[in-house]
């Protein structure tokens, strides 16, 4: 087979597998869908067009290193809108930011047909409660804890992604893993 | 699979459980996202594609000269050298000639110095 068609078979697959994790990843750094979104698109196409003739075994790394800068840019991009919005925020209206609490229920709800109501609310909170929890982690530290056990790489791929030493992934994983442990058991939860 | 491992393992299959049930518009988004990625990549494949043939027809069409050329530069640098090593060989013999000659060195100032001097080193010679 021709081996251009090949490759955007395996990129394809790459990028099939690894969308939904890595729109998470981005979602718990910038804080907004669309920004989100954004960033996904930025850092797929980035690996598109520059990396795409490296093995594909590298893609993971690359992939996730592309991520962490593109989220990094984007922080950079809105820190200087914000200065000019800080500018007229008396012009724009607060509510942007509301959702309505039943989207999530009814979105969630279509995937879980098999439990009771109660069971996918309680189901949607706890979800809901880690989230926030892997959100208010130091931004190290998360992009270290997600990398090592969300996106299963090893810890030399996530020192490479990160640019810095083994020793400091381990120390970041664990101490988001304590955090996060503190903060569930004293919400009461059990995992 | 230590505590740590475990306890991370669990969190990590709860926000799997969660991404499984992400919005259809978020997902129509990211299908959309990864489309563009891998145009981008086929563009870019096909570019590279193209140089490539390109390239090689340009070289291919114009070989007959370059092997032309290729031929005559090798002639002249040939040829450059040989003259080279044929004037250093004629000096080396008349250099030896003279430092051989018992001739006082007023001699070397006379006119018919290289007519004698010819004949004497082809005498040597034979």
């Amino acid at each position: 087979m021709n081996p251009v068609l090949n490759s955007r078979i395996d990129l394809s697959d790459f990028l099939a597998s690894i969308e939904r994790r890595a729109f998470k990843q981005a979602m718990f750094a910038v804080k907004n869908r669309e920004v989100a979104l954004d960033v996904v698109q930025d850092a797929m196409m980035k690996l598109s067009e520059k990396y795409s003739a490296r093995p594909a075994n590298e893609w993971p790394m690359l992939f996730q290193r592309i991520l962490q800068n593109t989220i990094r840019d984007s922080f950079r991009r809105s820190n200087v809108r914000s200065l000019w919005i800080s500018l007229f925020s008396s012009f724009l209206s607060d509510n942007d930011d509301e959702t309505d609490p039943l989207d999530i229920i009814s979105a969630t709800s279509e995937h879980k047909g098999l439990r009771s109501p109660q069971q996918q609310i309680e189901q949607t909170q706890l979800l809901g409660i880690i989230e926030a929890e892997i959100e208010k982690l130091p931004a190290r530290q998360r992009e270290a804890f997600l990398m090592r056990y969300l996106e299963e790489l090893n810890i030399n791929e996530t020192a490479l992604a990160m640019g810095c030493s083994e020793g400091s992934v381990k120390t970041h994983c664990s101490r988001a893993t304590h955090t996060l442990a503190v903060a569930l058991k004293a919400k009461g939860i059990a995992l | 699979m230590n505590k740590e491992a475990e306890f991370a393992s669990k969190i990590c299959n709860q926000l799997e459980a969660g991404m499984s049930a992400l919005d259809p518009a978020v997902l129509i988004r990211l299908h959309k996202a990864r489309r563009l990625a891998l145009s981008a990549q086929t563009v870019h494949d096909l570019k590279f594609v193209g140089i490539v043939a390109a390239a090689e027809q340009k070289i291919l069409s114009h070989a007959k000269t370059l092997l032309m050329v290729l031929a005559l530069s090798v002639g002249t640098i040939g040829t450059y050298y040989w003259n080279g090593d044929e004037q250093a060989h004629e000096r080396d013999e008349i250099d030896s000639a003279l430092l051989t000659d018992e001739l006082p060195p007023t001699a070397y100032l006379d006119l018919g110095f290289q007519a004698w001097l010819k004949p004497s080193v082809d005498l040597s010679s034979q």
